[in-house]
């Protein structure tokens, strides 16, 4: 990866908080104006005045046209239609009720909580943005809807945010959150709805399309029709009959993409338009780069405009080959503990007993369990004397209930003894395996943290996170030496597991350590005291039922790391030989071992 | 209705659009998995494919597809006493989708809640399995269907009948569909039993080639403007794609496979450990499918090496451990066998 850890900060320099408000006004008006042909915004960022100011500027814009609200957690029969139960009880017969995104036709869909969106509703939604059609979840009925959405994604900057599938599908990516209350200035009566626009007529120059393949790089080719439509909308609202660099260098911008210099400021600009000073860089470059993004990446000098301009078969764009594996957040198919009867999750079926106490039934299928016996109860209903109804009879014996299943995350976090006791021939071990581990954990969805500890105290190099690549990047430059502060390194591992807990994640700890603490946890040297902390620490962990589990890659055979592992009540495992590979295969069968059932709450 | 994007307009990926012409060409392949990166046409492909299949012939008004030409073809509506059975109308191939979000109901078909009501009659609704008889069945991100789903697929995929046992309800009806999923890798597996339904798998990226993106630009580009012209400026190559569907369908009856090419199949699955007969199978079948879209009336050994790698990468036992691509070590499986004199280096 060629962006050092340190670029965001280099490249912060001019965020103008003016420049960035009016892009999202823009950014507006362009959705409001021809949103079914750009998919929407990916928004990021949490909720605040300005992202209000924002949303009710957007409601203007859009004049009388739908702007409507979809929780994240939304049932499937609410978004695309079911059965209407009371207007079905009341009539006796079926009446289908329109989903959300047919009430949205013509209009906006703002996903609230983006990052949370399941990938059911997600899916529905992208089918919805991809096709125009809705399909009823009932009958399969398809409803024509021409929707955009705008995705609020409040995910924490080192959290994962919205799915690569919808992410994928919206042409701008904005972040409003960082822009002060202050820098603002916004008249709501002075802005007058945006009407309905056609930018499928403008046009597009050659060089221009080149320009935006060279910024597009990598991503995916829907991203590049996405980016070409939007600088065409924007040359639409401005009513030019085609685009031109200022539009193309915009449309990046918003897009959350980079141009290169020599876009900028080409030479042979033949238009004679003035280039528009360099463009602040967009919101997400500004310190929230998150790992989930590939925008970081330098498009390389390969796509320089004179060399492609000069052979434009011969060259690919294999430059930046080596960063899909950093992207695709996708928020899907994590694996962790099942947890059955949940409230939210997956439909694992359908059931007559309620999965919990408060449970809604399921009307279809109450329903139709119904169904079959109204003819025997109205004869019953007759023969007891009672009037007549025309409603469907129910009983109790009908009801019948969704069960959830909701697949918790796992998050594993790493304690590596770094010391000099470990870490001169055993590191390189440990920091093979964990490597090892990581792309297992990229595969399974489990999200890693890595904590060091070393000299006088232990740190936390990575919050749990997704990011391959950025694990791999802190665990690289992890250096060695100096005294084994376990007792520190116990207890910020286990800050950590708390923390990934209360966020609805199963944690798993592993230390990597020879167990022998010499540094006490008020950074004093000295062992007997250190040994007794460290001791502490692990009971500590343990009272919060932490599940964890201590490799002991001391040299000799010793009684200390086992000491320990038994306050953490802990598996343990020596290592006194092993290369990193079959350390990698051991840890991974007690991940399995702990994350796959055994445990259950 | 909206105009589908055409298949032919597609601009490259032609691994993909091969591997879902020879299942249109032979449904015995079973279907196509698609795994690749996000944005490059999976779904467009599967949805513009549709225009280009032969219509099938049904009794109107028959909700389960069913075949005219098979008398033995039953469904579960029985004829009513007296009733002549409906005409014979030409009807478009089915392309069904299989949302992410579908019920069991849909899926499998249930109690029709209208008429019970309305009628109190206990009839069958059909569901998706029944629309997508004779036909595909696309499933978006089938690496994100959820496992009930998935049940009920790996049953109805092996056995080509759709059994309901439920709500009162016993009914069974044919379903033969060619399964076709797409998906990104990254973001789950699929079960291995899944995996096993799928007769080819192709993996595809997003070209990188300048040239090729500046194509898929234009060529978006003018769809957008003028959905109806451009489909009619492609409909020249559809019609191209159509008579080579149908000449090919004929050449297939008659073709013969030369021990070569049998053995060929066999040692290919034998060095790479495929369980099974069905690796062979399907190699055989893509084999003399792709012969026969080229408008040969032989196939050669030369059809194998080309299809193998689809219909293999997807049958190997997975060593987690081994960084070392399916794909990779088909190729240098095919490599191994051509060269060595018990595979008869030969015409390849």
């Amino acid at each position: 990866m060629p962006a050092a850890p340190e670029a965001p900060s280099r490249r912060q320099a001019a965020p103008d908080p003016r420049a960035r408000w009016q892009d999202a006004l823009l950014a507006a008006r362009l959705i409001a104006a021809c949103g079914p042909r750009l998919g929407g915004i990916h928004l990021k960022g949490g909720c605040g005045p300005v992202r209000d100011l924002w949303l009710d500027a957007f409601q203007s814009l859009s004049g009388g046209r739908p702007v409507v609200h979809m929780p994240a957690n939304i049932a499937s029969d609410r978004l695309c239609g079911g059965i209407d139960l009371q207007a079905t009880l009341a009539c006796g017969q079926v009446v289908e009720d329109r989903g959300l995104l047919v009430r949205a036709d013509g209009g906006t869909v703002l996903v609230m909580g983006a990052e949370r969106l399941d990938a059911t509703a997600s899916a529905a939604l992208c089918k919805a943005l991809d096709t125009g059609v809705v399909e009823s979840t009932a009958s399969g009925h398809s409803t024509r809807t021409q929707v955009a959405c705008i995705a609020l994604d409040e995910a924490a900057e080192d959290e994962i945010g919205l799915g690569a599938a919808l992410g994928g599908r919206l042409a701008m990516a904005l972040r409003l959150d960082d822009i002060a209350w202050s820098a603002i200035r916004l008249e709501t009566s002075a802005i007058v709805p945006e009407p309905p626009l056609d930018c499928a007529a403008v046009t597009i120059s050659d060089s221009l399309v080149l320009t935006l393949i060279k910024a597009v790089g990598e991503e995916s080719p829907r991203r590049l029709t996405l980016t070409v439509s939007l600088a065409k909308a924007i040359a639409a609202l401005e009513r030019r009959p085609s685009a031109t660099l200022r539009d193309v260098l915009t449309a990046l911008r918003l897009a959350g993409l980079e141009a290169t210099e020599q876009d900028r400021h080409p030479a042979d600009e033949q238009s004679g338009e003035t280039p528009p000073p360099p463009p602040p860089p967009s919101a997400d470059d500004a310190g929230q780069r998150d790992e989930s993004e590939p925008r970081d990446v330098q498009p390389p000098d390969l796509m320089d405009v004179a060399v492609a301009a000069a052979d434009i078969a011969g060259i690919t764009l294999d430059a930046r080959a080596g960063s899909t594996a950093a992207r695709l957040p996708g928020a899907h198919g994590r694996s962790g503990e099942k947890r059955k009867n949940a409230r939210r999750g997956r439909v694992t079926g359908v059931f007559e007993r309620p999965p919990f106490a408060e449970a809604r039934p399921d009307i279809a299928a109450t329903l139709r369990a119904a169904v079959p016996w109204q003819a025997i109860r109205r004869a019953q209903r007759a023969r007891d004397g009672l009037p007549e109804t025309g409603r469907i009879i129910l009983k109790t014996s009908d009801f019948r209930y969704r069960h959830y299943q909701d697949k918790r995350e796992t998050a594993i976090i790493f304690a590596v003894d770094a010391s000099g006791s470990t870490a001169f021939d055993r590191l390189g071990e440990a920091k093979g395996a964990i490597e090892l581990l990581l792309a297992d954990c990229y595969a399974e969805r489990h999200h890693v943290g890595l904590v060091s500890f070393r000299g006088p105290g232990a740190d936390t190099l990575l919050q749990p996170t997704r990011s391959l690549v950025r694990a791999k990047r802190c665990l690289e430059a992890l250096p060695g030496g100096g005294g084994t502060p376990l007792a520190a390194g116990l207890r910020r591992a286990t800050e950590l597991a708390a923390a990934a807990r209360a966020k609805g994640q199963t944690p798993l700890m592993v230390f990597l350590s020879d167990g022998s603490g010499n540094i006490a946890l008020d950074g004093a040297p000295g062992r007997a005291k250190a040994t007794e902390d460290a001791v502490a620490s692990a009971r500590v962990a343990a009272s919060l039922s932490l599940k964890s589990l201590f490799i002991d890659i001391g040299r000799r055979g010793q009684t200390r790391g086992q000491s320990i592992a038994d306050a953490l009540r802990a598996d343990y495992v020596t290592l006194p030989h092993a290369s990193a590979r079959s350390m990698s295969s051991l840890v991974k069968t007690r991940v399995t071992a702990l994350t796959s059932g055994r445990e259950r709450r | 209705m909206a105009f589908a994007f055409p298949f032919t307009a597609i601009v490259g990926q032609d691994d993909m659009k091969l591997a879902l012409l020879m299942t249109a060409l032979d449904q015995k392949i079973g279907g196509v998995l698609i795994f690749g990166d996000r944005g490059t046409g999976k779904s467009t492909a599967v949805r513009g494919l549709a225009a280009l299949l032969p219509p099938i012939r049904v009794r109107e008004g028959d909700r389960f597809n069913l075949d005219p030409d098979r008398p033995g073809e039953a469904g579960p509506e029985a004829p009513r006493k007296g009733a002549r059975p409906g005409r014979i109308v030409p009807m478009p191939t089915p392309v069904v989708d299989l949302p992410l979000n579908a019920s069991e109901d849909r899926v499998c078909g249930a109690l029709d809640i209208e008429r019970a009501l309305t009628k109190g009659e206990k009839a069958f609704e059909p569901g998706l399995f029944a629309r997508a008889h004779r036909g595909f069945l696309y499933i978006d991100e089938v690496n994100l269907l959820e496992d009930h789903l998935v049940d009920l697929l790996l049953d109805v995929a092996a056995s080509g009948t759709n059994v309901v046992e439920r709500e009162g309800l016993s009914v069974r009806h044919p379903s033969r569909f060619v399964l076709v999923g797409s998906g990104n890798p990254e973001e789950g597996e699929l079960r291995p039993q899944l995996l096993d339904r799928f007769g080819l798998a192709v993996d595809i990226s997003a070209s990188r080639n300048i040239k090729e993106r500046m194509e898929v630009v234009r060529r978006r580009e003018a769809f957008e403007r003028d959905p109806q012209g451009f489909c009619a400026a492609y409909e020249k190559e559809a019609n191209a794609i159509r008579r080579r569907l149908k000449k090919a369908s004929t050449m297939l009856d008659g073709m013969e496979t030369p021990d070569d090419v049998l053995e060929l199949c066999a040692v290919l699955c034998m060095r790479l450990g495929v369980d099974g007969m069905r690796g062979e199978l399907t190699l055989m079948r893509a084999s003399r499918a792709k012969a026969a879209l080229e408008g040969r009336a032989h196939v050669t050994r030369a059809d194998v090496i080309a299809v193998a790698p689809m219909v293999l990468r997807h049958r190997l036992r997975r060593d987690p451990l081994d960084e070392t691509g399916s794909t990779t070590r088909v190729e240098r499986a095919l490599v191994d066998v051509t060269s060595t004199p018990d595979g008869h280096a030969g015409r390849a």
